[in-house]
């Protein structure tokens, strides 16, 4: 440098430069400012209630309330459906609805409670609701609830008067009632065409304000029709991080803490409890060399379910005999899956006498976001099993969009013979559902197409009561002793975490939906 | 002056659109969202619905031209999660990222700056060995271990701090720790080699000689000409905040745009992921243009020609 310029480095001043720095922290500090406005309220008034969550909601529409990812504010806080389902007996109560029949097979009539206004005011009439379950069966709308619990085959929504409502379906559908339990009615304003960012329903609270990645929050809606709201507020801080979602829990700051993962399933404060989810197998039945029934029996054989539950989920969980949970209507009460390694190796040999090339390589398809999966685990721990009893199986780990569809993709030659592990989620009670989704000859996921099976649950669908248990649990026996397309190997475990201050007792439905009238703070 | 930052804006377009195309592309190679957006049970017939209605059953050059075409009347398509412009989602969350990213760089280069030029002065001295050791470890401890950490230790065992989330000054405390440690590390230890070269050169000497003071020495005749690598340095972490402190946010739940943007991966929302990528590409060209003017501003023997 020179030292023309080393004088000019001494000496110079820039004003101007001081200023704007000046001037940005202030404007960046006035911003600051800004943010701290939108601030968490401070709970510990008992007035307030706030509530950890795992995701970030799909929409603000109730008619996407089915996804477990909206489900915790929306279902019985935001939005009420006609038919409740107590989650204790799994019996069907009034809500929105005083009573409803079916007039013939392919009507179901539901009479409406008096006295109930929406949000904004508007009373709940027939044409309301009529309105509203049309506007869920919009495809156009792609809304959740259309195809996870209300199918094409439900076909309008009608007012017959004030208070009574009409369904029709195209063929008979003796669980529509069980259906509607699970469809958060909504007004249909000037959004019948898309999707709200401003739910209004006719539950106990109404929504207030989604700050996208931050939280929702919802306050107690004053004209409610039943038992007054516990709380004036609540608040649901959105943490993606079951670590971060338990310590705000150990720190006071939230009454629950949601989806807790099995490493923090000890912490002070956490309740276990068994959710209607059970993690299973589906096996490509027409690949060699699971298209020898043998092979398929001898990979349920190998699979020690004690174990998988001591050692992936620490003991919390149970074994599961079907795809169901035992409260299910239809749930095979005399189906049980054993652990028998030397039968599983027993059958292998058998098959190999045959010719069948039981040391295929093929793959354990597992999904790397499976609550509680903890990574790999789930698929690991299902590969060690197998390679116990002799097959030539290895993991693969799969993330969201790839692993739908590779469920999409039974007996697809191109993905080889493989084991994929899915968890599936049962929360109608009836068992129709389970097995026509997992095994009937439309259904995207299945692995098997057969006239049997596919005759037993035409006449389950048709049938209701005792009649409808008996053939759904004969379905589940049929597919265990003669099909074996579909291998249960545990009912999942979750995990809350409540503050000293709060009581609730979660149900099966905890993971998905927390019922605000059964949380009481002290 | 001013044909320069011109040249330099013209470059810093053609790299953002480069960037948007790659972005276009790659994002498309993981296939539709439709499985994301429809329940397990989804029939094909809804699914092959849903790309109608999206576009993505188009081939990929008209699904481009279609996106480009929307750009040039700035409009960069609707978010499939929030149901809104893509561009509204993506400038509504950049003030919680830029604050973040400000405040950051702040204390960053505020403490580099202090601890890398008084360890180069005293060199070989305790308080060398100290930084040079304390750096170190700074910038080798991972970010989500230190979130955790600072969330258990602060927010749980002393009670002193909440755990996440935005609000007043003590929500900045724990996301700013985990975000100054490591660039503090780095920057401190590019400004101590930067200043230990500066403090032996010649007009150094010549300072030394002429009397002036070893504060003076080290805070205006060095440090200014040891200021060009440390600005690059900083620069480029400034960049790499401005970029979205992506397990930062996560972690706390800042709604700035790291948190957006893995919340637009896993949900397939294209349209937010090329908005997030123009915004913070064009954010980081903006930084790179005025870092260069900074350089001839610092040492007045460096011309910006074109």
């Amino acid at each position: 440098m020179t030292s023309r310029a080393m004088a000019r480095t001494r000496t110079t001043r820039r004003p101007s430069a001081y200023i704007l720095t000046a001037s940005i922290t202030a404007a960046l500090l006035g911003l600051a400012g800004c943010a701290g406005s939108t601030a968490a309220d401070e709970s510990g008034d008992g007035r307030t209630l706030r509530v950890a969550v795992a995701y970030e909601p799909l929409s603000m529409d109730l008619c996407d309330s089915s996804s477990a990812r909206n489900g915790m504010f929306m279902v019985e806080n935001v939005g009420e459906p006609l038919v409740d389902l107590d989650f204790k007996t799994m019996e069907l109560k009034p809500r929105l609805a005083e009573s409803w029949k079916a007039v013939d097979p392919v009507t179901w009539q539901f009479t409406l409670r008096d006295g109930v206004t929406f949000h904004n005011g508007q009373p709940l009439t027939a044409q309301a609701v009529a309105d509203w379950i049309n506007r869920v069966l919009n495809p156009d709308l792609e809304c959740w609830l259309y195809g996870s619990v209300l199918d094409d085959n439900v076909q309008k929504a009608e007012a017959v008067d004030a208070r009574t409502v009409t369904i029709k379906t195209s063929s008979p559908d003796t669980i529509l009632p069980r259906r509607l339990a699970f469809v958060m009615i909504g007004f249909v304003g000037s959004d019948a065409k898309q999707k709200t960012q401003t739910p209004i329903g006719t539950g106990p609270y109404q929504f207030v304000e989604y700050n996208p990645s931050a939280d929702v929050q919802i306050s107690r809606f004053e004209k409610y029709w039943g038992k007054p709201a516990n709380f004036d507020k609540v608040v649901y801080p959105i943490r993606v991080e079951s670590s971060v979602r338990s310590a705000m829990a150990a720190a006071g700051e939230v009454d629950i803490a949601s989806m807790i993962a099995s490493q923090d399933a000890k912490a002070h404060g956490a309740v276990n409890f068994t959710v209607g989810e059970t993690i299973y197998f589906r096996i490509d039945t027409k690949l060699p060399p699971f298209d020898d029934l043998r092979v398929r029996r001898a990979l349920s054989l190998a699979i020690d379910r004690k174990t998988f539950v001591q050692n992936v989920y620490g003991g919390l969980g149970e074994p599961a005999n079907a795809i169901v949970i035992p409260q299910t209507v239809g749930y095979p009460d005399h189906v049980t899956t054993e652990y028998d390694l030397a039968g599983a190796k027993a059958l292998l040999a058998e098959a190999r006498a045959d010719g069948v090339k039981t040391d295929t390589p093929f793959k354990v398809v597992g999904w790397a976001g499976m609550r509680s999966s903890n990574g790999s685990e789930v698929p690991d721990t299902i590969v060690a099993m197998l390679k116990a009893a002799g097959f030539n199986a290895s993991t693969q780990l799969l993330e969201n969009e790839a692993m739908r569809t590779r469920l999409g993709s039974a007996n697809d030659p191109t993905f080889g013979p493989a084991v994929v592990l899915n968890a599936h989620g049962n929360s109608l009670g009836d068992a129709l559902v389970s097995l026509q989704g997992k095994l009937g000859c439309k259904a995207p996921q299945s692995s098997v197409c057969d006239n049997r099976l596919d005759a037993l649950l035409k006449k389950a669908a048709q049938a209701s009561g005792e009649e409808r248990a008996q053939l759904l649990s004969d379905a589940f026996s049929y597919e265990h002793d003669e099909l074996v397309a579909l291998v249960p190997v545990a009912y999942m475990a979750d995990t809350i975490i409540r503050s000293d201050r709060a009581s609730y007792e979660p149900n099966l439905a905890s993971s998905e939906r927390i019922d605000l009238s059964e949380v009481t703070v002290k | 002056m001013a044909r320069f930052i011109l040249t330099r804006s013209r470059q810093g377009a053609l790299s953002l659109i480069g960037l948007v195309l790659l972005v276009f592309v790659l994002a498309r190679l993981t296939g539709s969202p439709a499985l994301l957006y429809l329940p397990e049970d989804a029939s094909p017939e809804r699914v092959a619905a849903f790309n109608r209605e999206n576009g993505f059953d188009q081939p990929l050059y008209l699904q481009l031209l279609d996106y480009v075409g929307g750009i040039l009347r700035l409009d960069f398509g609707d978010s499939l999660l929030y149901g809104d412009s893509a561009l509204g989602v993506v400038l509504g969350r950049f003030p919680a990222t830029l604050q973040l990213a400000f405040f950051t760089m702040l204390i960053v280069v505020t403490l580099a700056v202090v601890a890398g030029a008084s360890s180069a002065a005293r060199r070989g001295s305790v308080r060398d060995t100290a930084t040079r050791v304390t750096s170190m470890t700074a910038l080798s401890v991972p970010d989500f271990w230190v979130a955790l950490m600072g969330i258990a230790f602060f927010a749980v065992y002393l009670d002193l701090l909440p755990t996440s989330g935005i609000g007043g000054w003590e929500f900045w405390v724990l996301p700013l720790l985990t975000l100054t440690l490591r660039p503090t590390g780095i920057l401190t230890q590019v400004v101590r080699t930067a200043m230990i070269e500066a403090l032996d050169s010649d007009y150094v000497r010549v300072a030394r000689s002429k009397g002036v003071g070893p504060h003076a020495v080290v805070y205006k005749h060095a440090l200014r000409n040891a200021a060009i690598p440390v600005l690059t340095m900083a620069g480029i972490l400034a960049a790499q905040v401005v970029n979205g402190a992506l397990v930062v946010e996560t972690v706390f739940g800042w709604p700035g745009i790291g948190n957006l943007m893995v919340t637009a991966i896993r949900g397939r929302d294209f349209a937010v992921i090329q908005a997030v990528v123009l915004v913070t590409g064009a954010a980081i060209v903006v930084m790179n243009l005025l870092i260069d003017v900074a350089y001839s501003r610092l040492n007045p023997q460096i011309r910006l020609s074109a």
